[in-house]
């Protein structure tokens, strides 16, 4: 070791770059945190303002002043979007879309991963092909939906040979079904999420515990639903929050397969802020409509979030404390 | 697993899974099969399965390499906006590595910002992008940034910033203090420390970071179609632009389109696709 004397002087000898000069003024970990916070500020707490400045207006860029002179209308944007039933409609679609494509993400990825979970022949083949779907961006996967949707498709046509005839049914322009092929299109692009998630989960699991039940004779089926089902929760639980939080956004799919028709019946959340905000150029009262959303949601992920934090730092022990065993 | 016996339901298992990869496969297959049709087959039905007149022309034409052969006359071709969808997203990718690369140090070393600041950078990703837009374009205006690259370039690596900084954060997590501290007591500065022993011990991490926010940049497509108007272009809103031109009558065109969309997410998504779970999921899952 060196002495503390020449460690000092070599300190002062150094040349000096600019990194270390900022570092002797602000504290090195501000500096190396400040180009996300300005960013941030940029995109996030600048808009925020802005936009609770705009739900609180009567604005339209159309109008042609500054949205500092627009006329303050207090809450009155806010109400009218709860009595407005489009609104109300898109929002409860989004959820239902929501719950449906998730608990369908879920079942299919943890089925799948519970069957890969033991080796057999060409495994990691089948498994590299069935996380494909969700390398594809969401707006080709429409496109691809949509075209298999059409009325003369390929999925009306297999329909056909199945009926023994042929089978001709809109339908992306099905008021009772157009919702069907978006949620569809979804689930194929984002199982794969889920069944990676759960491989990992499988996986992770204490090899111990399991070969403890299975001497101790329990059978596949106790030790799925008695064991590994409860210690996956966690993760199960960090998978569906996930997907949740992106399916909300949910827009790029509903855009290219239906733009949110026919008529409204398939207008997700997004899709109705698009079409109001950028289309109709109501900006005040899409802004508002945003706070709702993000209010909505706040409360949701709060509730999901706080345990699933705790959790998390539970279930990384445990596989610590199994891998020591 | 070399050497092992397998069971006569281990088969049966391969014959599922046959069978599932068949239909999972299928939509892509029909995009690429779409992709290589002659125009005439496009609509057919019943659908022409297999083509046995495979054609380049719709890549072609998509390219603007055709003769004759116009898209659309209001249409240009895609190589500007491929070219210009891959400028913005590799600038895009490269700011919010560096940015997310330090704050990732800043968080996992220094805990700086306690429990809130990295749950308040993960909320960025929770707000519908919409929400954001509205006063962005408003913000967008005054700056003079609408429908110009640095604009947009701000935006995607501000969107992405919250996977750069999470799944970072969890490849630092993984390096022992022990070796920074050593070098401390080499005699090293803090930000030596830093660049000179963190990051080329994480690079593999950044490198995979890198190749995933280029993913999402690269396929993104509800901020690209708000900022843009006719100066900035990516790939996807090229893909948008075949729909509105002639509704539904484009398919060779827009599933070749798709085609030339996929290949760089797939190809970088089979690279890191060990990690693609740890992405996803703002580095929560280590394996």
């Amino acid at each position: 070791m060196e002495n503390p004397s020449t460690a000092v002087s070599m300190e002062l000898t150094k040349k000096e770059g600019l990194l270390e000069r900022l570092g002797k003024w602000m504290p090195l970990s501000l500096s190396l945190i400040m180009p996300v916070e300005v960013i941030l500020l940029f995109l996030l707490i600048v808009p925020s303002f802005i936009s609770i400045w705009l739900s609180l207006v009567s604005w339209q860029p159309t109008f042609g002043i500054g949205i500092f002179q627009a006329k303050f209308i207090g809450l009155k944007n806010f109400i009218d979007l709860f009595t407005e039933p489009r609104f109300l409609w898109a929002f409860l679609r989004t959820f239902y879309i929501t719950g449906v494509t998730v608990s369908l993400e879920f079942l299919i990825g943890l089925g799948l991963a519970v069957l890969v979970y033991k080796p057999f022949p060409g495994r990691t083949f089948f498994t590299l092909i069935l996380i494909l779907p969700m390398m594809f961006p969401p707006l080709v996967v429409g496109n691809n939906f949509y075209m298999l949707f059409f009325a003369e498709g390929p999925i009306n046509a297999l329909i056909g040979y199945v009926l023994g005839g042929p089978f001709k049914f809109d339908w992306l322009s099905s008021p009772s079904y157009a919702i069907y092929p978006i949620m569809i299109a979804e689930i194929w692009q984002w199982y794969p999420l889920m069944f990676l998630i759960m491989i990992s989960g499988l996986r992770g699991l204490p090899p111990n515990q399991l070969r403890a039940a299975e001497v101790l004779g329990g059978s596949p089926w106790q030790i799925f639903w008695r064991i590994k089902l409860p210690q996956l929760k966690p993760i199960i639980l960090i998978a569906i929050v996930i997907r949740t939080m992106e399916i909300i956004k949910m827009f790029d799919v509903v855009y290219i397969m239906t733009r949110g028709g026919p008529g409204t019946l398939t207008e997700t959340i997004s899709i109705y802020m698009y079409k109001i905000g950028l289309k109709n150029f109501r900006f005040s009262y899409i802004s508002a409509g945003a706070w709702i959303v993000l209010i909505a949601s706040v409360i949701i992920f709060t509730y999901l979030l706080k345990p699933l934090l705790y959790k998390v730092e539970k279930f990384e022990e445990k596989i610590e404390e199994g891998a020591e065993e | 697993m070399r050497g092992t016996r397998y069971e006569a339901t281990d088969y049966v298992r391969m014959v599922v899974f046959i069978i599932i990869t068949i239909i999972v496969i299928f939509p892509a297959y029909w995009m690429v099969m779409t992709a290589f049709k002659p125009m005439d087959e496009w609509l057919k039905y019943p659908p022409v399965w297999l083509t046995l007149r495979p054609t380049l022309d719709n890549l072609k034409s998509i390219l603007g390499m055709a003769k004759g052969t116009i898209i659309n006359p209001a249409q240009s071709a895609a190589g500007p906006a491929i070219l210009k969808g891959l400028f913005v997203s590799v600038t895009a990718t490269f700011i919010s590595i560096a940015a997310g690369c330090m704050a990732a140090y800043s968080i996992s070393r220094y805990q700086i910002g306690g429990n809130f600041l990295p749950l308040f950078i993960l909320s960025a990703r929770m707000f519908p992008p919409i929400a954001v837009i509205l006063p962005l374009l408003v913000m967008y205006t005054w700056v003079g940034a609408i429908d110009s690259y640095w604009g947009l370039i701000v935006a995607y690596a501000g969107f992405t910033i919250p996977f750069s900084v999470w799944m970072m954060k969890s490849f630092i997590d993984d390096v022992p203090k022990e070796i920074e501290e050593a070098a401390v007591m080499e005699g090293m500065g803090n930000f030596e420390v830093f660049y000179k022993v963190t990051v080329p011990i994480i690079k593999t991490g950044i490198l995979v970071t890198a190749l995933f926010v280029f993913i999402l940049n690269w396929s993104e497509f509800l901020v690209a179609v708000t900022i843009c108007y006719q100066n900035v272009e990516t790939a996807p809103i090229f893909l948008a632009s075949l729909f509105s031109a002639v509704a539904g009558t484009l398919y060779g065109h827009q599933a070749a389109m798709g085609l030339i969309i996929i290949i760089p997410t797939v190809v970088f998504g089979y690279l890191i696709q060990k990690h693609l779970a740890r992405g996803f999921t703002f580095g929560a899952l280590k394996r």
